[in-house]
């Protein structure tokens, strides 16, 4: 008797947890990028979509064009497929495109999401997105947010001619380790930490181009609202600034009539608090090495001179300093936004001082005092191999 | 007999009985009983001759053609008793009271000899290959050991070939058996103890121990499990292996059956107790666990370093064979986001044109596998080989090619097959198949999910399975009595590490080895 209660109990459980969503790996569209851009309705009819005959009532929930990209089966050759639709989200434009493709669609290897800039313009669009990314089951904590000033659908229909698969080519351009910062960051993990913490972020932008896409610069979100573009080289200032930062190429234009290429290493990056009575004074001790890319300098300049190294390690350092205080002068006057994470360290370090401020630190954060304290070290004067 | 008497019709149950008849004095009397015990056995060659010069003294000798050494009775039984008989013949007088006597200490040149008081045992000596000698007025029947039929001649294991190590196995003669044994044990304790099981074949079963280091308990389990069999014949040691097996429902042996003489000897010194079967190479080894199955003998041979990688390759050879395509199905069919992109998309595509779902596919080439293989096996050796490339090569391609099997899945059935070659003990790796089967079933029904439940039920079973009281998974599960055996599982230590006895013997023997060697033997003078 008690045998058969276990049995019975036994079975139940097995035939109720068990995973029942067998699915054969052929019949799965295994999406890799998604574009979403705002729908505005054409004058003729966009067959892609499918708006042809909208129905009345359904007419407002036509606010975003999703555009789906999914690589062909295909070994010999690698190319996308795309797919658009009209609708609200994510998982109403995925119930209706059931009715489009006989095959099942799976974000398990969704690389890259790109949000048109328009999208993100609207507070509400912005955070339903984002919330709606995070929240998916099968979404990975390492996708690509992206964000262009373009239709999103055209970063889709890029075919790179290096790898056609649009999203693997550019999570695999994020996840170089030589990259350089003139983009920040995408994976989805930091941007919501960032955005969950203060509620600004930057989120990389890309463009496309004939046969490829480029990232550079980024979109600066503040409050959940997308407020404007920050141009590559303030991204890298500002990449710098937070530490996040590794190999930057710097150049010396004009020393001594030459063109000095710097190679440099960031290695640290750290805040500290200088008290002053009136004003909130932030010095960031910035830490790097270099390495001079040329050697002989048409006799001009000895780098086997260590006093003229000196002098140019100087140079160099005043060089990155000016570029880095004009792109903290731009973030803090023209966007007003505390992108550089000084927020995340007083709270961290300085917590008295950061409850007397957090109330109003959009009104403060444009008006502290940043100083960059850059330690520029040249390590190498040509490298042989 | 008709169907219905077949089926519902009065059963008797002929048992047969142990009856003892003594020996009479007449011999023709005696040969009248034997006649009638063996009527219509032609194999039973009976001569009747006379001895001395006076024809005054009858005798006769009894044996089975083609299972004695005929050269032994003729030369040194059959022409002592009539020729030399003659040629120098005690008077009539003397032998006549003492002619057994006579005949038993100097006229019989053999080695083995033994008399016997009933007709049975008689009888039953010549059904073993002995000549019987029986003589007039004489109450006993004389035995010769004649045993000498043509067997097997000692070669090379063919399923447990290793490269380096001897290259002689067992054959099917008990007694060959037994010598090749002892000549790599000649120690007074090794102890051979017959058995006579089977009540119509009365085959020959011998235990072999060395007595002080053999584990007391297991031997007198052996013993018991041994004595407990009752069955009409024993035609292999597999007879004996599944009658004294602790669990027969599990898919795992729990007796190790082996080939090789090194073995035997090597487990012997490790206070196991072999079995021996007349008429079966394969000699039994208990108590068993899965480690010892994953030895071969040439881990003992070969340095230490290339033991353990080896060890290790096979404990990989048993994960793969086993988990393979069930893993496979799993992934493929039911969590593609596991896989790599770049690996899902080459095989999705691969799969692209395949009209069955992965488990069918599976099936398809593992049912197709097993076929090939149990082919292999029944066709004559060059045939076999090329039955392997025709059968794998050309109906694999052929398959991946008409779009039958997507060609992922021939690497992997491919793979399965390799490793589970990989696994020494044949019987142990035949067990997998099977689990294998369960497996891809299991993942087909609930995926990666399944695959794990059938894990736990596998490794529940394989914990609670016990090998004449030694756990089978032992030394992993029992550390703190066996940690020591630890030394020779998935490591195999260095030679010099393995000086002792592992814990399965008895006790007080576990030392088997003293370092008394220099600390280096390159070591120079004075230095």
């Amino acid at each position: 008797m008690h045998k058969k209660i276990v049995i019975c109990i036994a079975l139940t459980t097995l035939l109720l947890t068990g995973c029942w969503d067998q699915i054969e790996i052929e019949d799965i569209l295994q999406v890799g990028a998604i574009g979403i851009d705002k729908y505005v309705p054409a004058a003729e009819d966009n067959k892609s979509i499918n708006d042809k005959q909208p129905i009345e009532e359904e007419i407002e929930k036509n606010l975003f064009i999703y555009t789906f990209a999914f690589p062909e089966l295909n070994i010999e050759e690698l190319s996308n497929i795309v797919i658009s639709s009209v609708g609200d989200s994510l998982y109403s434009i995925g119930r209706s495109l059931t009715n489009r493709t006989n095959h099942e669609m799976i974000y398990g290897h969704l690389r890259v999401v790109v949000l048109n800039s328009d999208v993100a313009k609207d507070e509400r669009a912005f955070r339903e997105i984002l919330d709606e990314v995070e929240d998916h089951e099968f979404i990975s904590r390492r996708v690509i947010l992206l964000m262009t000033d373009e239709a999103a659908a055209d970063i889709i229909n890029v075919n790179p001619e290096i790898n056609p698969i649009v999203g693997r080519f550019i999570s695999e351009m994020f996840s170089r380790k030589d990259r350089s910062p003139r983009a920040q960051r995408g994976d989805i993990s930091s941007i919501l930490g960032d955005i969950h913490e203060s509620g600004n972020a930057l989120i990389p932008k890309i463009i496309s181009g004939e046969k490829d896409v480029k990232i550079s610069g980024a979109g600066v979100i503040n409050n959940y609202e997308f407020i404007g573009w920050l141009d590559e080289l303030d991204t890298t200032q500002v990449m710098i600034f937070r530490g996040d930062a590794d190999i930057v190429g710097t150049r010396i234009p004009d020393y001594k009539g030459v063109n000095i290429p710097i190679d440099v290493q960031y290695k640290k990056s750290k805040l500290k608090l200088v008290e002053s009575e009136d004003n909130i004074k932030i010095v960031a001790e910035i830490q790097a090495e270099g390495d001079i890319k040329r050697a002989s300098f048409e006799g001009k300049v000895d780098t086997l001179n260590p006093d003229v190294v000196k002098d140019i390690e100087k140079t160099a350092c005043d060089t990155v300093k000016k570029q880095m205080e004009s792109a903290i002068d731009n973030v803090q006057k023209e966007f007003k936004t505390d992108v550089l994470n000084i927020d995340r360290f007083l709270r961290r370090y300085h917590y008295d001082l950061w409850e007397e401020v957090r109330g109003d630190w959009d009104e403060i954060f444009p008006n502290i005092d940043i100083e960059v304290d850059v330690n520029l070290k040249i390590r190498r004067v040509g490298l042989a191999r | 007999m008709g169907l219905w008497e077949d089926l519902f019709g009065k059963q008797k149950q002929n048992i047969i009985k142990n009856k003892e008849t003594a020996v009479n004095k007449s011999l023709d009397k005696n040969l009248e009983i034997i006649r009638e015990m063996l009527v219509d056995c032609s194999d039973v060659v009976y001569r009747e001759i006379t001895i001395g010069c006076d024809d005054k003294f009858k005798a006769a000798l009894i044996y089975v053609d083609g299972l004695v050494d005929k050269h032994l009775i003729n030369d040194f039984v059959v022409e002592n008793l009539m020729i030399y008989s003659r040629i120098t013949p005690p008077s009539t007088k003397t032998i006549k009271k003492e002619l057994s006597t006579i005949i038993k200490d100097k006229n019989l040149a053999v080695m083995e000899m033994k008399e016997v008081e009933n007709i049975e045992a008689a009888v039953f000596d010549v059904l073993s290959a002995d000549t019987i000698l029986i003589l007039d007025n004489y109450e006993k029947i004389i035995s010769i050991g004649s045993k000498g039929w043509a067997g097997r001649s000692i070669s090379q294991p063919e399923t447990e070939a290793v490269i380096r190590g001897p290259k002689e196995g067992f054959v099917e003669t008990l007694r060959f058996n037994t010598a090749l044994i002892r000549r790599r044990i000649r120690d007074t304790r090794l102890k051979f103890k017959p058995y006579k099981i089977g009540r119509r074949s009365k085959t020959d079963v011998c235990i072999a121990y060395i007595e002080d280091i053999v584990n007391k308990d297991v031997l007198k389990e052996v013993k018991r499990r041994l004595e407990t069999i009752d069955i009409d014949a024993i035609i292999d040691s597999g007879y004996v292996e599944q009658l004294i097996e602790d669990n027969w429902k599990s898919f795992f042996p729990q007796i190790k059956s082996t080939e090789r003489p090194d073995v035997i000897s090597a487990e012997l010194y490790e206070g196991k107790v072999a079995i021996i079967v007349d008429n079966s190479p394969f000699v039994l080894v208990v108590p068993t666990t899965f480690n010892s199955m994953m030895q071969s003998a040439e881990d003992y041979y070969e340095r230490w370093g290339i033991a353990t990688f080896i060890r290790m390759l096979r404990y990989l050879g048993v994960l793969l064979s086993l988990y393979a395509p069930a893993l496979y199905i799993a992934i493929t069919a039911f969590h593609p986001e596991m896989l790599p992109i770049k690996l899902s998309m080459s095989i999705a595509a691969n799969r692209a044109g395949v009209p069955f779902p992965s488990v069918l596919e599976a099936i398809i080439m593992e049912l197709a596998l097993e076929i090939l293989r149990e082919a292999g096996v029944r066709l004559p050796g060059p045939i076999g080989a090329t039955i392997g490339i025709v059968g794998g090569l050309v109906v694999g391609q052929a398959a991946v090619e008409a779009g039958i099997v997507g060609p992922i899945m021939v690497i992997v059935v491919a793979v399965t097959a390799i490793s589970s070659f990989a696994i020494p003990s044949y019987n142990l790796a035949i067990g997998f198949r099977l689990l294998r089967f369960l497996l891809i079933l299991a993942s087909a029904v609930l995926g990666l999910y399944g695959v794990m439940l059938g894990t736990l039920i596998i490794l529940t079973n394989l914990c609670s399975l016990k090998s004449f009281g030694v756990p089978y998974l032992s030394p992993f599960t029992s550390y703190v009595k066996q940690s020591s055996d630890l030394k020779d599982t998935f490591v195999k230590a260095p030679f010099i590490g393995l000086g002792v006895r592992n814990t399965v013997s008895d006790k007080n023997q576990r030392k088997r080895m003293n370092d008394i060697r220099d600390e280096d033997f390159n070591e120079e003078e004075g230095s």
